[in-house]
């Protein structure tokens, strides 16, 4: 059975080429999370969480204010 | 199997586990970034004015008043959003009140998620100048009082979209006006023929072998090559599927061709157990298979960098799609050279990746689909469950179903 001839000069160039290409890709990921980076995505978020989480702490201590001043109003 | 073989499956395991638990945690916290919050959208525009949310009707759309220099203003910014090509987009209104109602003085572009090229041909078009002027009960269609621009007509139609949606909810609740405009109809039009007829073509090409076979196989390289890649510049992208799970999906009314592009490449590799999109009607394949007959080289890739493509590809579509669930903007995150190839438009390093997918296209067969594209191994990977779950339901030990089988030697050719 003949065996299929390799060869490396095919191989390594074809590397390259991915290789350079792969570069190219990292290096627009990068661009992107530079860009992703001003506006902060993740602490926008974690202040969201934690102001909403703020927000739920008050109102149940207002809630028997609120009850009272209604009561009043009627 | 000994101990030695089964940590690396085990590790494989824990790492896909990670990614998966990962991407669900960028999706999340995207998602909770990305709420709109139009006061602060608005003041970064108009830093100098006040504003305040108009009470005189609780109805939508919500509109804010003005105050500039400690005067009231005689315009209102009505608040809208829509979906473009990228995602959501917010948009505000400048308006002022007439005799007849009310005109537009001005559009304001708040939020976006198009890609960065498309909105620069958008702007350097002049194409929100055109609201000016107009009156709220105008039509506010494209191809009636609106002119699109083009390469960036599905953009042109989600900001019209979100704009006439709410110049005419703001004249119908807020200005009690009479619905005087056209309602918009169904875009069907040329563009959705020849999009269904490339894909009825590619379907015709794909089952005969006869000479006609070949005709339609040349007819649809030639077809989107022109209309999807330079006409439509509509490729699919992994910010198109990103997209669908963020909920990024545009009206059928207002984008029939998204829907058919997604009903054809989804609905062979589901329906037909075939790959009709990277094959037949990707215009960027069309592009390295002529690049390819040009150069009359054809360098093989070791089998070994063949195998670890798909890790590679998976690798790089987990840091895109990061990226795009993080900044919710699917443009982020799509590192394919399609959009840029078609419209000669782009940022950065973009301009790089494009010269260097063609020069490996001039090489090696098919470069870009065999080492780099997600798009070709998620279809393909949807033919290989399709292929599983069948050889499931119906047994493994009988022929296996004709179109998975068929699919799997297109990708072996390919491959070689």
């Amino acid at each position: 059975m003949v065996k299929r001839k390799e060869n490396p000069w095919q191989f390594k160039f074809s590397f390259a080429l991915a290789i350079l290409m792969l570069f190219l890709v990292f290096g627009y990921f990068t661009q992107s999370f530079l860009e992703i980076r001003k506006v902060k995505p993740v602490s926008v978020a974690i202040e969201r969480i934690s102001g909403e989480s703020a927000e739920s702490d008050i109102s149940p201590k207002l809630a028997p204010e609120n009850e009272a001043e209604n009561k009043a109003n009627e | 199997m000994t101990s030695t073989t089964k940590t690396p499956a085990h590790l494989g395991r824990i790492l896909e586990a990670l990614a998966w638990a990962s991407l669900v945690a960028a999706f999340i916290i995207g998602q909770i970034a990305a709420q709109t919050d139009y006061e602060v959208l608005l003041q970064k525009q108009l830093p100098d004015v006040k504003l305040a949310r108009s009470q005189a009707s609780r109805e939508l759309p919500v509109v804010y008043r003005m105050e500039v220099d400690g005067k009231e203003s005689p315009d209102a910014i009505i608040m809208s959003e829509g979906v473009g090509y990228g995602g959501p987009l917010v948009i505000g209104i400048k308006a002022r009140r007439t005799d007849e109602g009310a005109k537009v003085n001005e559009v304001l572009m708040l939020s976006h998620k198009e890609t960065p090229s498309f909105m620069e041909r958008i702007n350097n078009k002049g194409f929100f100048r055109q609201f000016a002027g107009k009156n709220v009960t105008d039509n506010f269609i494209i191809g009636d009082d609106v002119d699109a621009v083009s390469g960036a007509s599905v953009s042109s139609e989600g900001f019209t979209a979100a704009i006439r949606e709410a110049v005419h909810l703001g004249a119908a609740q807020h200005l009690k006006l009479p619905r005087t405009w056209q309602e918009q109809s169904w875009h069907i039009g040329a563009n959705e023929i020849i999009l269904v007829s490339l894909f009825a073509l590619a379907f015709f090409g794909v089952y005969r072998r006869d000479k006609a076979a070949k005709v339609a196989r040349l007819v649809v390289m030639l077809g989107t090559l022109a209309f999807v890649g330079f006409y439509a510049n509509a490729s699919l992208n992994l910010g198109n599927i990103a997209g669908i799970f963020m909920g990024y999906i545009p009206s059928p009314k207002q984008h029939p061709m998204w829907w058919i592009m997604m009903a054809g490449a989804l609905g062979s590799v589901i329906i037909l157990g075939r790959n009709i999109y990277c094959h037949q009607i990707c215009p960027f394949k069309v592009v390295q298979d002529l690049l390819q007959k040009l150069s009359g080289v054809k360098l093989r890739i070791k089998p070994e960098v063949q195998r670890k493509s798909r890790n590679l590809i998976f690798f790089l579509s987990w840091i895109a799609l990061m990226l795009i669930f993080l900044s919710a903007h699917p443009a982020l995150g799509s590192y394919e050279p399609f959009a840029m190839m078609f419209s000669l438009e782009g940022l950065g390093i973009q301009w790089y990746i494009l010269p260097a997918a063609i020069l490996g296209s001039l090489f090696v067969p098919s470069f870009w689909c065999r080492l780099f594209c997600p798009v070709g191994l998620y279809l393909n990977e949807i033919v290989r469950m399709r292929r599983a779950i069948r050889e499931r339901l119906f047994g493994g030990g009988g022929k296996p179903p004709a179109a998975a089988g068929k699919a799997t030697k297109t990708i072996k050719v390919e491959q070689d």
